[in-house]
């Protein structure tokens, strides 16, 4: 399976915007990201990186979102993540220490 | 579930057993080789259109695997409030890989793969999900509900909660279903008493893998039961395990199961939590609600699921009960066929189709009474269809359970199209497979007719739909804590009388192959024996 990859939690002055089933996060340190909800599975892409194509988040990082309080975790929960179903998943199917991304 | 006296396991330090698993934890030797396949694809593809042939090419071969990538790329496609004759129609499945792209169809793709033998490997672990998916919705809700600062944290807390237990399920399940047939038995099942079994508890492995997975100090300080104080926040704390508790106590597979036990556990958090018991009452709706976007993405349908639940903590009652009562009880199985056998001598009232169910269980009866006879599994498998033949049941199949009680595949039937009745009769004794699977699973017996709410309810199940019945009987084998398989019998056309004598006796029918199968067993001396009846 692809690495997933670490998102941190967007800081207190970045904005948010939910486009029908995609959030897109603004920040002035990492620019744009969106986030979608696949199958109870999560996904962003940075708009100002190349390629711009979805990779899977760390579960790591969802909890941080969720640890935080932050409107990203809400907005995952509503859209219907499924935090444990991807971290059995993930740590199922992904070698030894490496499970699952470390924070 | 209650905690034992005295504090828990020193934090830092992990039994042999403990660290023998937390390391098998995703060790990954058991791919499906879908997954298998797909890792490779980087290796020997250097570039990306490469790649997505062999994405494609792989996932092809999956019929259900390719229908679900479609349907996903045909849900982006459409956007909501759009003009839907604009709508662009994916057909296959390399154009979904180009809509979606290649990182996220590989990602989605492996994970149905791995999360169906999941599935298939350990049967508990989706409901341990949805139990969790609903604590973790319980303390948002009961978070909101108390004036709590971190809705959201303890959403996360209520989710982790279990984590131990899940991934035992997940990785140990043979080990955990023993653990949870003993559990059953108890009254007031206690947590750490799974150390009996695995040699060591849910909360050691649970805390251990969430601090090396790097998850939130907060979930695993909340794993601990707490016990009055806590060495973090005490309100998390107490929200964490008040949702842990009230969601066991109502869907829980082992649980005390009953409202009175489920009232006073609100009582109590109500207490601490300085809230009123209905407040607690009330979350239920916003849970429930709440928790529908995730357990749709895990095709759950909560109805079914919920009224599984209560069968299934129902049937585990009555085990409970019977357990209690059969240490003290001295009946031989002589003395309770003599019983048996004086019910069932003939009665004017009974009409034909007691009649002859009557006729029947008398003689399997007296042939059990009839120690000189042999035991002739076959013999008595084919009576018992015969009997629901002349009771009037156009079909019918014996289904056994396979050797790792995973499915119950049908072996033998009666009426037409029995062949092909019987190699389309698979069930899997879960109540993630529909109606017919939670009985199954909670070991109730079935007699329905398919009309007005029954056929609602029924007529969602696969195996149903796919017969086509007016009305059925589905009647669980259950030996001691095993399935070893069901009876089914339908109608498409006759409809028959269903009486409550005429049910007893199908029932007793039914017992009577139970014993046949449970002679043999032993005779035979292995607890698969059955399979190979």
């Amino acid at each position: 399976m692809s690495e997933a990859v670490y998102v941190p939690v967007p800081s207190p002055t970045a904005t948010f915007e939910e486009h029908d089933a995609v959030l897109r996060v603004t920040s002035p340190q990492d620019g744009a990201l969106e986030l979608r909800v696949d199958e109870g599975f999560v996904f962003a892409r940075y708009l100002s990186r190349e390629p711009q194509h979805w990779i899977s988040v760390s579960p790591a990082s969802i909890s941080a979102f969720f640890a935080q309080n932050s409107p990203v975790g809400t907005f995952l929960r509503r859209q219907g993540v499924s935090l444990l179903q991807q971290l059995l998943v993930d740590c199922s199917s992904l070698p030894g220490d490496t499970t699952v991304s470390q924070v | 579930m209650t905690g034992p006296d005295g504090d828990t396991m020193p934090h830092n330090s992990l039994s042999p057993e403990a660290e023998a698993f937390v390391r098998a934890v995703g060790a990954a030797s058991n791919l499906p080789m879908f997954v298998q396949n797909v890792r490779a694809i980087g290796q020997v593809a250097s570039n990306l259109e490469a790649r997505v042939a062999l994405l494609e090419k792989a996932i092809v071969q999956d019929v259900s695997l390719t229908a679900k990538v479609l349907k996903i790329a045909n849900a982006m496609t459409g956007t909501p409030g759009g003009d839907p004759s604009n709508r662009q129609q994916i057909t296959s499945v390399k154009q979904a890989i180009m809509l979606l792209g290649y990182d996220r169809v590989h990602y989605l793709s492996s994970a149905t793969s791995v999360f169906r033998q999941i599935e298939q490997d350990s049967p508990a672990v989706k409901d341990l999900l949805v139990e969790s998916v609903l604590a973790a919705n319980h303390g948002l809700q009961l978070s909101l509900a108390a004036g709590w600062a971190k809705p959201e944290l303890a959403y996360l807390c209520g989710l982790f909660r279990r984590l131990g237990e899940v991934l035992v399920a997940c990785y140990r399940p043979q080990q955990y279903l023993e653990w949870l047939e003993r559990s059953r038995l108890e009254k007031t099942p206690r947590e750490g008493d799974e150390a009996a079994v695995l040699s060591f508890t849910f909360e050691e492995v649970g805390v251990a893998l969430a601090r090396r997975w790097g998850m939130p100090p907060d979930v695993a300080r909340t794993m601990r039961p707490y016990r009055g104080v806590s060495d973090g926040d005490p309100t998390l704390h107490m929200i964490t395990q008040c949702s842990a508790e009230v969601t066991r106590a109502q869907f829980g597979a082992v649980s005390s199961g009953n409202d009175e036990a489920l009232a006073a556990l609100r009582a109590d958090w109500a207490h601490r939590l300085s809230l009123s018991v209905q407040e607690i009452a009330d979350l239920q709706e916003a849970v429930m609600r709440e928790a529908g976007p995730t357990l749709r993405a895990m095709r759950v349908d909560v109805d079914t699921w919920v009224r599984g639940r209560r069968d299934l903590q129902a049937a585990a009652r009555v085990r409970r009960e019977q357990h209690t009562a059969g240490a003290g009880d001295s009946d031989t199985e002589a003395e309770s066929l003599a019983r048996l056998g004086e019910e069932l001598t003939s009665r004017e009232d009974d009409t034909v189709t007691e009649a002859r169910l009557r006729t029947a269980v008398r003689a399997l009866v007296e042939r059990r009474q009839d120690t000189a006879a042999p035991n002739d599994v076959g013999l008595v498998t084919q009576a018992t269809l015969r009997a629901a033949h002349e009771a009037g049941f156009e079909r019918g199949v014996l289904g056994i359970s396979s050797e790792d009680f995973k499915f119950v595949r049908g072996r033998v039937g009666f009426g037409q199209g029995s062949t092909e009745l019987v190699r389309n009769f698979v069930v899997r004794p879960s109540a993630t497979f529909g109606p017919v699977g939670a009985a199954l699973q909670s070991r109730t017996d079935l007699f329905v007719q398919l009309t007005g709410a029954d056929a609602k309810l029924y007529g969602r199940d696969r195996l149903v739909r796919e017969f086509n019945p007016s009305q059925f009987v589905l009647l669980p084998l259950g030996l001691e804590d095993r399935l070893l398989g069901c009876l089914y019998f339908d109608s498409i056309h006759e409809s028959i009388e269903a009486t409550d004598t005429a049910r007893r006796l199908m029932q007793h029918l039914r017992d009577q192959l139970v014993a046949a199968f449970a002679r043999h067993r032993n005779s035979a001396g292995g607890p698969t024996a059955a399979n190979g009846a």
